[in-house]
């Protein structure tokens, strides 16, 4: 059964209004009103964005589908090279949710707003019958402000520039994967779902030239990389040995014969920055906790070639492929 | 009436192979011994005479011309139009060569030989100029195809234009008496080119004797990188273990068998048997790595060299290099071709300082460059019946032109672009399919770029410009993707195993519109259609078409490729469909108690990166798993299929063995071959300690009586009485022989592969063939 209006305002001031405490959502107006001075004075240019939410489980080490909608949603302001202020969220609730999973979810967005400092101004609230949907999906949308002189675009990637990752990779899919009871993989991996935007401003300020960012969500680094190779018109080369895996997250991938190349991180970027610059801004992103373990991982080359080369451990050079559908194999 | 006029003209035209082989001298010599007046001259479509002379004397130089040709040459169309000679001004006199004519160029190009025996002979005859003359070749031999830069076949096209002729030189090479008549590699020590040694440092070493040097170094368990006639080697001594280890370190190739060079045949034959048949075709011009069985009590080679294998794969030097530097030597040499694993084959000198460098001691170069890479051709002769089988195509046997089969268009210009893994491409002009050396892997970007420049040579060696391409129909293969995302030629997608298919039929020439066949294709995987991948398929039809009217029941590949590269995974994904549960079997399979059974269970359950396959080869892979080949993981592809077979071969007493029954069903109008009941017979032999061997042997069996059953319930609902067969598992000998008997029995005609391989190196020759057959019967329909 689908709550009344009574029922409905009651859950949505018992779990949103008492947990995100903020003003804009206290004054209960159909709309968030946001003063414009604020934005004005910290930069030039908006960034918007909107993603949706969608993971089974809804909970897993190191994070649930709340984290997720607010780091998500911050981190794709902050690679554009924004500092995040407001988002909005909505709710998609399948009838029979336990209320206090979905107030564990709710809590975790407002840690982890708090902690990137943005502030949740507005949102939504639908219950659909159950069978309907798949228990809980949010939409979020965010507002950040670029400063003046930030530039940062996939297409801007040079000859000889550095690809950087922000840290291990493959983190959230392993784990989620490992979460899966079904799947009977064993193991204490957490995800990496985090706010990336410490991390980007301290990037920014060190004054590198950095060309593009990105975070490296659904389809990996290796999707990723393909995006810049495709924005900038050259091919692009990874180097295998120079990774960072961890060994749990490399066993996942070996029980299961995929590559962490193409799991999700949620707290991962790959940045693209101008040779001289690139060792220098590794060892600033290693001092931010959401940097600890960047390294160089390629190099943009000179041919004029949509396309990711992997320098494997043998020694020999593949392409790197983004499968069009399901992973088939090709030994015949 | 042309009987009364005193002077008959006749003009001849030989097609086939018949240039750059000293056919004009042959025809010249053969003209002049019968005193026969005309010409001779090569023109773009192969040989033209001309002759003045009587009907009679007409079939007398017909007859002959064909009993005596030389050794390379083959004939295969010969017309004769008469003409009168009053009304063309010809020669009057004598019999004469006369310069090639004109138009467009030459499209037969011919592989590269081994030294004949001639050269041989004069290479250490004290008294001969070419005495130890590391270069040495003839009209019959040398190379042809790795130093051509266009047709036609002359020097200026080739690498040897660096070199001009010495006067000796260029008397023989103008003598149409002489072997060297028109050579194009004619050369001596003083005008030629030569050798030296390099030490991996860079700098060339100053020795007496190159070769002394040489055997000396590889005597010590040195490894040398030697240039040869297609590319590079690495070479050691084959009876140092040490070396042969050290070799296989610096090459990346833990198992695979490697390649041994003898002296000569008195020498191999201490180490393994060798029928007649085996004989003539290693000691012939293509001269290929022939595997061959060692002796049970013969000598020894190092125990590296072919760890799993039951196979040798041997050959006999078969240039002048190779056989100056196997008579310094007392025993035989491990030669390998000249790369890491995974790479293409280096050729070039540069290459060679900067990527073997490292893995040798000793570089033997020289400065006649090679133009086009060509690996070892692999070989193999069939015991009992002598049905010679190409496991490799390269040097000797291709570039290999096959005549397109009856019916199909020739005018026909097309490439197919062959599977991902061994490739090859097939150039269709001219009324031919013209089938490239083995490529390799193309997901290896250096392969692939190699790949791609060898098309373009074969393109331009034949002046085609190809108006289809054709490559198979799975998605995620590397020259697929190319091919689709590149517009401008329309692009043929073929399935797998219909590929495998119709390149039996065509090197059958089973004529393109003939009765419908059954293929039985015993393969690894191929893509099938979106729901599935393929690997024992029996397929219905032709070339255009096919229906697919029986299968083995596909199984679950835990982990995709994974699964290939594992084999216990196969085991565990076939107990479970044969309800075994694989924990309640451990005793028997202790190696699974280490593995996450329960992940793969549920990676099964769940289908998470777990693709179904009814393929055959990965059942081989399970099997073998179950009896101990290779079960933890392989390092090549075939690596526990092949020790399977290795197993069945050694079972003492094949004649009173069964095999394993397997269910056959039908569902949804196709037949299915189940092999579920096979690992219940499996298991309980197994327990009661049966030989391993004798359980391989059960299952090679079993699977040939179980495919016979499916052929004959497959016979009721669908005529046909040829059957071919076809796909990578057909390489196991033992299997093979079983079908063939079987069905050969029952009354039915068996194709199988001649002149390519049954894997997927004959894959482009059926996407060519498929893509015109489906041309022509679309212009059908529109006419
Ligand atoms: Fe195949
Ligand atoms: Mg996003
Ligand atoms: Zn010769
Ligand atoms: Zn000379």
């Amino acid at each position: 059964m689908v709550l009344g209006g009574l029922a409905m305002r009651r859950l949505i001031e018992e779990v949103f209004l008492a947990t995100f405490d903020t003003p804009e959502l206290a004054s209960m107006e159909d709309q968030a009103r946001l003063p414009l001075g604020d934005v004005i004075a910290s930069g030039d240019r908006l960034a918007f964005t909107t993603d949706s939410y969608v993971i089974d489980p809804l909970e897993f080490p190191g994070g649930n589908i709340g984290a997720l909608a607010v780091n998500g949603t911050v981190n794709d302001l902050a690679v554009g090279g924004a500092s995040p202020l407001y988002l909005s969220c909505g709710f998609i609730i399948e009838e029979g949710l336990p209320l206090e999973q979905l107030r564990r979810i709710v809590e975790a967005m407002r840690d982890a707003a708090e902690q990137a400092e943005v502030r949740i101004v507005t949102g939504d609230t639908k219950v659909v019958p159950h069978g309907k949907g798949d228990k809980l999906f949010i939409n979020t949308s965010g507002i950040g402000v670029i400063a003046p002189g930030v530039e940062l675009a996939a297409h801007r990637c040079r000859p000889g520039d550095r690809v950087i990752v922000s840290g291990t990779v493959g983190d959230h899919g392993a784990a989620v994967l490992q979460a899966r009871e079904d799947l009977a993989l064993e193991g204490g991996l957490l995800s990496d779902c985090r706010s990336l935007s410490g991390l980007v401003r301290d990037m920014l300020s060190t004054g590198a030239d950095i060309r593009a960012m990105r975070d490296a969500t659904r389809g990996g680094v290796a999707a990723v990389v393909h995006e810049f190779s495709s924005a900038s018109g050259r091919a692009i080369r990874l180097f295998e040995d120079r990774l960072p895996v961890r060994p749990e997250v490399r066993g996942v991938c070996e029980i299961l014969g995929l590559d962490a190349l193409h799991f999700a991180n949620e707290g991962k970027l790959v940045a693209v920055v101008a040779a001289a610059q690139a060792n220098w801004l590794v060892a600033r992103m290693r001092q931010h906790p959401a940097g600890r373990d960047a390294c160089v991982i390629g190099e943009v080359l000179p041919d004029v070639s949509v396309q990711v080369r992997l320098r494997t451990l043998m020694g020999g050079e593949r392409l790197l492929d983004l499968p069009v559908g399901e992973l088939l194999p090709r030994i015949c | 009436m042309a009987g009364q006029i005193e002077e008959t003209g006749f003009r001849l035209h030989i097609g086939g192979r018949v240039q750059g082989i000293g056919f004009r001298p042959y025809v010249w010599r053969l003209a002049r011994s019968l005193d026969l007046r005309g010409m001779v001259r090569n023109i773009p479509t192969g040989v033209e005479v001309e002759l003045r002379c009587s009907a009679l004397e007409l079939a007398l130089f017909r007859k002959r011309l064909l009993r005596e040709l030389p050794p390379q040459a083959v004939v295969e169309t010969l017309t004769v139009t008469p003409f009168m000679p009053a009304d063309e001004p010809g020669p009057q006199s004598m019999f004469c060569i006369r310069p090639s004519g004109s138009g467009e160029g030459v499209t037969v190009v011919l592989p590269d030989l081994a030294t004949c025996a001639d050269c041989r002979a004069e290479l250490f005859n004290p008294l001969s100029r070419y005495y130890r003359y590391p270069f040495i070749s003839c009209t019959h031999c040398g190379p042809r195809f790795s130093i051509m830069a266009e047709t036609p076949y002359d020097r200026a096209g080739t690498s040897m234009a660096a070199f001009g002729m010495c006067e000796v030189c260029r008397r023989e090479y103008l003598d149409p008496e002489d072997r060297r008549f028109h050579a194009q590699g004619q050369a001596c020590a003083a005008c030629g080119p030569s050798l030296w040694l390099e030490t991996p440092d860079g700098s060339s070493l100053q020795v007496n004797d190159p070769f002394e040097q040489m055997g000396e170094q590889l005597r010590a368990g040195r490894i040398l990188a030697l240039k040869g006639l297609g590319g590079f080697h690495l070479c050691c001594n084959a009876l140092d273990e040490a070396a042969v280890q050290r070799l296989r370190r610096c090459k990346g190739r833990p198992d695979k068998a490697l390649a041994v060079m003898f002296t000569d045949l008195e020498q191999l034959r201490a180490y393994v048997s060798i029928s007649p048949e085996e004989r003539n075709w290693l000691t012939s011009p293509q001269a290929p790595i022939l595997l061959l069985r060692p002796h049970r009590n013969g000598r020894r080679l190092a125990p590296g060299i072919a760890p799993d294998s039951p196979w040798l794969g041997c050959m006999l030097p078969y240039t002048p290099i190779h056989h100056l530097l196997m008579s310094v030597m007392t025993g035989p040499l491990v030669m390998t071709s000249g790369n890491r694993s995974g790479q293409p084959q280096v050729f070039d000198n540069q290459e060679a300082r900067e990527q073997l460098a490292d893995m040798a001691d000793l570089l033997v170069m020289h400065d006649r460059d090679i133009l086009q890479p060509i690996d070892d051709s692999v070989a193999r002769v069939q015991q009992g019946s002598g049905y010679r089988e190409v496991v490799r195509p390269g040097r000797g046997l291709a570039p290999l032109a096959l005549p397109l089969p009856p019916g199909f268009d020739p005018a026909a210009q097309g490439l197919a672009l062959g599977g991902d893994l061994k490739n090859t491409f097939c150039l269709v002009q001219a009324g031919r399919a013209v089938i490239s050396q083995y490529q390799g892997d193309q997901q290896q970007l250096a392969i692939q770029h190699a790949t791609a420049a060898m098309r373009q040579h074969y393109r331009q060696l034949y002046r085609t410009e190809p108006v289809w391409q054709a490559c198979d129909r799975h998605p995620d293969y590397r020259l697929t993707r190319d091919v689709t995302e590149d517009r401008t030629v329309p692009a043929a997608l073929v399935q797998h195993h219909h590929a495998h298919l119709a390149s039996c039929l065509g090197e059958n020439g089973v004529l393109l519109d003939g009765e419908a066949v059954l293929g039985v294709c015993l393969d690894g995987t191929g893509f099938g259609d979106p729901d599935g991948l393929w690997g024992g398929e029996f397929l219905y039809g032709n070339y255009a078409d096919v229906v697919r009217v029986g299968s083995l029941r596909a199984c679950a590949l835990p982990g995709g490729d994974t699964a290939t590269r594992e084999p216990w995974r196969l085991l565990v994904a076939q107990l479970l469909q044969a309800g075994i549960d694989p924990e309640n079997v451990l005793d028997i399979w202790p190696m699974l108690v280490s593995k996450p059974l329960a992940v793969v269970r549920s990676m099964i359950e769940h289908r998470i990166n777990t693709p179904m396959s009814s393929s055959a080869g990965r059942l081989f892979d399970a099997v073998g798993a179950a009896l101990g080949c290779y079960a933890d993981s392989i390092s090549y592809e075939g690596q526990a299929a092949i020790a399977l077979e290795a197993l069945a071969q050694q079972c003492a007493v094949p004649a009173g063995i069964g095999g394993y029954a397997m269910d056959v069903t039908k569902r949804d109008g196709r037949w299915q071959l189940d092999p579920g009941r096979i690992w219940l017979q499996l298991l309980d032999d197994l327990r009661q300690r049966r030989p391993p061997e004798e359980v391989a042997q059960a299952f090679h069996l079993g699977l040939a009586q179980g495919v016979v059953e499916l052929v004959t319930r497959i016979q009721h609902d669908y005529p046909f009485e040829t059957l071919a067969l076809s796909g990578g598992v057909m390489q196991n000998a033992r299997l093979v022989g079983l079908l063939e008997a079987h069905c050969t029995g029952a009354g039915l005609k068996v194709l199988r592969h001649r002149h390519l391989p049954c894997n997927d190196s004959g894959l482009a020759l059926g996407q060519a063939l498929v893509t015109m057959a489906r041309l022509s019967r679309a212009r059908g329909r529109q006419e």
